[in-house]
């Protein structure tokens, strides 16, 4: 969790708002300390949090979060977090593995085709609050990524469907939370995936838009983030607010400074 | 003219076509809200949103006249509830049946949004439902006054927004405002308004708006012209501007100096003083006298052979 970030997002710790999408797209850089900012930031809230992890293992997450002084692994185990290895199940369904239980919501691989119900099944008993009641806050899913969906085969109306049916159960009944993280680039070639982050643009609540600098690569400034709050009715906006930073990555920490104010300059 | 629109002057089919810069639901709300203020019943097909947020921000009376088909909550099917409007259930005939079931008053139907019905759905079927729900819904005994639909414009090909608009009798195209507008307090936007009217008449205008608490449609006036075609202006610009006027150097000929040039020879160009003197040989040719050094080697084969090559 970074505090500046939290911050600037005017998200707290203690009562996060509840029932966004919020949409996380990276043009020409790796904006993965967003989501790993959100995976942090969610289980200190105290929220149920599902990941849905594809681009990564748990091993990679689990260090990073370490870094960031919070063990997924505690988290697993009080039943707070609960961790799809996307990398783990494709892999188990792609090279003839017993169909097991585990690899239940990747069914859609195999071409069969069937969609991503089973993926959002999967959701839905995650964060679907348990018998006896548990103490977690409001439930939140995050996506890391989105596009792998699409590169596993998932044509892009069934991605949709997919976040829309989360989108009815985790934002609207249980007035929960969902981060989903995309790639996107003005000059992409590749129409679905283009097609995809635009539809999520406009259902999503709050986008953080993370692009490379167009001058090229920086010692000192890694990234520009745009932090866009969609005109919504309750806020009497009717425009979109934005709001534009960059930021430094360092070892734990990321600094945000408004454009040009980078400590290398000043 | 987006005002006499949305106060009953649209008949038919009204597309509202937004992008992710600019939203149009509001001005979609408005839309249904001035219908329900004229005592008409609205029937919302809502498909992007679930019910509450669609009902936010309306007034109490405005929301009574609202009917709701939820077509968010389980679309296709997936949660087995079985509740509100599923997607293969949008058909002319079972929509009528639906429609008719619930009022017989003049309606305006309101469907938020028509993208995610042409995101799944062939293009045919959608078009074929928007052109015949109101003739059918007429033979039913429901008089369909209009059916207002929010389009994202910027998730589907040109070819089929082109044969959308066609289908429509006003499209509305939704844009963000070039410039702060006085008394639009920064939130006014732009309305590119396109409408067929009844006799055959197509008129089209371009007006600031902002939408006012309970959904009341505010509109700021028409753009001034240059307003429209302001990136015209600023291509013309350069035009009338000289590049020649302020230069350091010059770069125009007097006709003295045109003159001078004009007769300096240039060089593939042969006269006749020219030609004769290539062609005569001078008079004392000059002569290289070449006396070999007595440690030169000369190589009749190969003359170049001291040259370091």
């Amino acid at each position: 969790m970074f505090a500046q970030l939290t911050e600037l997002l005017a998200d707290f710790v203690e009562r996060p708002e509840q029932g966004k999408l919020t949409l996380l797209v990276s043009t020409k850089t790796d904006a993965s300390f967003l989501v790993h900012h959100f995976l942090s930031f969610y289980l200190k809230a105290g929220c149920k949090v599902c990941f849905l992890a594809l681009l990564q293992s748990f091993s990679h997450y689990s260090i990073v979060a370490q870094k960031l002084g919070l063990s997924l692994t505690t988290a697993k185990e009080r039943g707070q977090l609960v961790f799809l290895e996307g990398l783990k199940v494709s892999h188990d369904i792609f090279f003839g593995k017993q169909q097991s239980l585990e690899s239940r919501p990747f069914q859609f691989i195999s071409g069969d085709g069937s969609n991503l119900k089973a993926l959002y099944e999967f959701v839905q008993t995650a964060l679907s609050p348990a018998v006896g009641g548990d103490s977690w806050k409001c439930p939140v899913l995050i996506v890391d990524d989105l596009s792998v969906l699409l590169s596993l085969g998932a044509r892009p109306t069934d991605v949709l469907d997919f976040i829309h049916y989360c989108r009815v159960t985790v934002n609207s009944l249980l007035k929960g939370n969902m981060v989903v993280m995309e790639h996107s680039s003005d000059d992409s070639e590749d129409e679905e995936n283009e097609l995809l982050v635009r539809a999520l643009r406009h259902q999503s609540n709050r986008i953080l838009w993370a692009e490379g600098l167009a001058t090229g690569f920086c010692k000192d400034v890694h990234g520009q983030l745009t932090i866009i709050h969609r005109s919504s009715w309750e806020k009497k906006a009717e425009k979109d607010l934005l709001q534009v930073y960059q930021y430094k990555i360092q070892d734990k920490n990321v600094t945000f400074f408004a454009r040009g104010m980078s400590a290398a300059v000043l | 003219m987006l005002g006499k629109l949305a106060a009953g002057g649209a008949e038919g089919l009204l597309l509202i076509q937004d992008s992710v810069s600019c939203e149009g639901r509001t001005l979609l709300k408005s839309f249904a809200a001035a219908s329900a203020q004229r005592g008409e019943c609205v029937q919302v097909l809502s498909f992007d949103i679930p019910e509450e947020e669609f009902k936010a921000g309306f007034s109490a009376a405005a929301a009574s006249q609202l009917l709701y088909h939820d077509a968010f909550r389980d679309p296709l099917g997936w949660t087995g509830q079985g509740c509100g409007l599923a997607l293969e259930e949008f058909g002319t005939s079972e929509l009528v049946a639906r429609l008719t079931a619930t009022t017989a008053g003049p309606s305006t139907v309101v469907l938020d949004s028509i993208s995610w019905l042409l995101l799944r759905l062939p293009f045919p079927r959608v078009c074929q439902v928007l052109a015949q729900l109101p003739k059918r819904a007429k033979v039913a005994g429901l008089k369909i006054s209009r059916i207002v639909a929010l389009l994202h414009g910027d998730l589907h090909q040109t070819g089929q927004l082109e044969a959308l608009h066609t289908l429509a009798r006003v499209v509305v195209k939704v844009e963000p405002a070039p410039e702060p507008v006085p008394g639009g307090d920064g939130a006014a936007r732009v309305a590119v308004t396109l409408h067929r009217k009844t006799g055959g008449k197509v008129m089209q205008k371009k007006e600031y708006f902002t939408v006012l608490p309970d959904f009341i449609l505010k509109c700021l006036g028409e753009l001034p012209e240059g307003g429209v075609s302001r990136e015209e202006n600023d291509q013309e610009v350069p035009v009338t501007v000289d590049p020649a006027a302020n230069l350091t150097f010059n770069l125009r000929l007097s006709e003295a100096e045109r003159q001078a040039k004009e007769s300096v020879p240039l060089p593939y160009q042969f006269s006749e003083e020219k030609k004769s003197s290539l062609l005569q040989t001078p008079a004392n040719l000059g002569k290289i006298y070449y006396e070999p050094d007595a440690a030169d080697d000369v190589d009749e084969e190969d003359p170049d052979d001291d040259l370091d090559v």
